[in-house]
């Protein structure tokens, strides 16, 4: 059995790969909602953008441009905060039981409350990632990344796991840009043709196990990066 | 290429260190020279050379000493002191580490007093050595557990305290900083030949 679910996009890269995925893998949700506080869309180099097509989606193109030429059926929302009280006015007032989150803050009780479950595609294997840029973290330690799909609760990644997907390490720079919103949208694309939500086998997390990690340090980062690209 | 990261007035102004930009090896070799001519500077000050161990010692005064860790309200110096004296953190001294670790990361500033208990601190950040002190740590945890969590600490402690060299005048915490950033050149070193 299906279940409904639907999606609230954001106007960032990760939306952009989310959206550009499910239509070229002729996937569909039920019910498409986007907060759009209109931003100016950041500019990418050729290299970014060439490198984004070969990994499935192009940075390039917002995603208003892409709902719209779709034809895609939207409701849009003036802002981005997914605490906002239009939009939990909005999600109580749908019937739809998954709704996939791609940004604009942390989950607040009162979100929490609407009768949904929010899915979270967080970069890191959980409960051994758990926090911040955990792909960079993930490659430094174990040469490789990986993504969690959960239902979102009331602390930090913690909720029941729905599916994990590990990624080889890319072989380019822009983890940031490009690495992020693939190995996500991936594993989105991955958890709805394999019907993933249909199963009632979620595997619980024990909130005490695992490492939470906090915003990568530069040199770090710069040492995670060079790891991937001396490897051309 | 200029290592930014340690510039600026850090207490007043933190460095947030999102989406950070990517700069290639050009960037490595400017916070390695950005360091050494940090560790150069301390030294140049330093007017008498003791181990760490001696030197964390005399800063535990057996009034001072903490004989309890497993406890939640403390004075920064003196816990990050008595830790620093272990060989080995217990499960509950790292526990109280990952909970100032957080905090840190979150505020970027540490306080001269925490009780985790009501969730509060003192009003005052503004002590370098404790600073000095928690880099040492995470270093050395680094150090035992290989856990990236704690380099990464120490590597934005390491840009306040850098930030802050020229304040640094007190010997012990002259040779405090010293250590500090010298275990973390040599941790960069064990996951990167720079």
């Amino acid at each position: 059995m299906n279940m409904s679910l639907g999606i609230i996009l954001t106007p960032d890269n990760r939306s952009k790969a989310y959206i550009q995925k499910i239509l070229k893998n002729n996937l569909k949700f039920d019910y498409v909602l986007f907060m759009n506080d209109n931003r100016i869309e950041k500019k990418y180099s050729d290299e970014i953008i060439n490198t984004s097509k070969k990994f499935g989606f192009d940075i390039s193109k917002s995603v208003i441009d892409t709902l719209s030429e779709n034809k895609i059926n939207f409701k849009e929302f003036p802002f981005v905060d997914i605490n906002n009280h239009v939009l939990k006015k909005y999600i109580d007032s749908i019937s739809i039981e998954n709704l996939i989150f791609s940004g604009g803050g942390i989950l607040k009780d009162e979100i929490l409350s609407c009768n949904v479950n929010f899915i979270h595609f967080h970069p890191g294997i959980t409960p051994e990632y758990r926090g911040s840029t955990c792909f960079y973290y993930s490659i430094l330690n174990d040469n490789y990344a990986g993504v969690t799909a959960f239902f979102m609760d009331h602390t930090l990644d913690t909720g029941d796991i729905i599916f994990q997907k590990k990624f080889e390490k890319p072989s380019h720079q822009y983890l940031d840009e490009v690495f992020d919103p693939y190995i996500r949208s991936e594993t989105l694309v991955e958890l709805i043709k394999t019907n993933k939500l249909a199963s009632s086998n979620f595997t619980k997390q024990n909130i005490t196990d695992g490492e939470t990690y906090f915003i990568i340090h530069p040199v770090l980062k710069h040492i995670a990066i060079m790891n991937c690209i001396s490897n051309d | 290429m200029n290592y930014t990261y340690s510039k600026g007035d850090l207490f007043e102004t933190s460095q947030k260190y999102q989406m950070s930009p990517f700069h290639g090896t050009d960037f490595l070799n400017s916070y390695k020279i950005d360091r050494k001519t940090i560790l150069n500077q301390l030294d140049s000050k330093i007017t008498e050379k003791i181990t760490l161990s001696e030197l964390i010692k005399t800063l535990l005064s057996s009034e001072k000493f903490l004989s309890n860790t497993s406890i939640t309200k403390f004075t920064t110096e003196i816990l990050l002191s008595t830790f620093l004296n272990k060989s080995q953190l217990t499960s509950n001294d790292k526990i109280i580490l990952s909970k100032l670790v957080k905090s840190f990361e979150i505020k970027k500033k540490i306080f001269t007093e925490y009780d985790f208990n009501k969730n509060t601190f003192s009003i005052d950040y503004k002590n370098l050595r404790n600073y000095i002190l928690f880099s040492l740590l995470c270093g050395k945890e680094f150090k035992n557990s290989r856990n990236l969590k704690y380099l990464n600490t120490a590597l934005k402690l390491n840009d306040i305290i850098s930030s802050k060299v020229i304040q640094i005048s007190e010997n012990s915490n002259l040779l405090l900083a010293f250590y500090a950033i010298s275990l973390e050149l040599s941790s960069i070193n064990t996951i990167k030949e720079l």
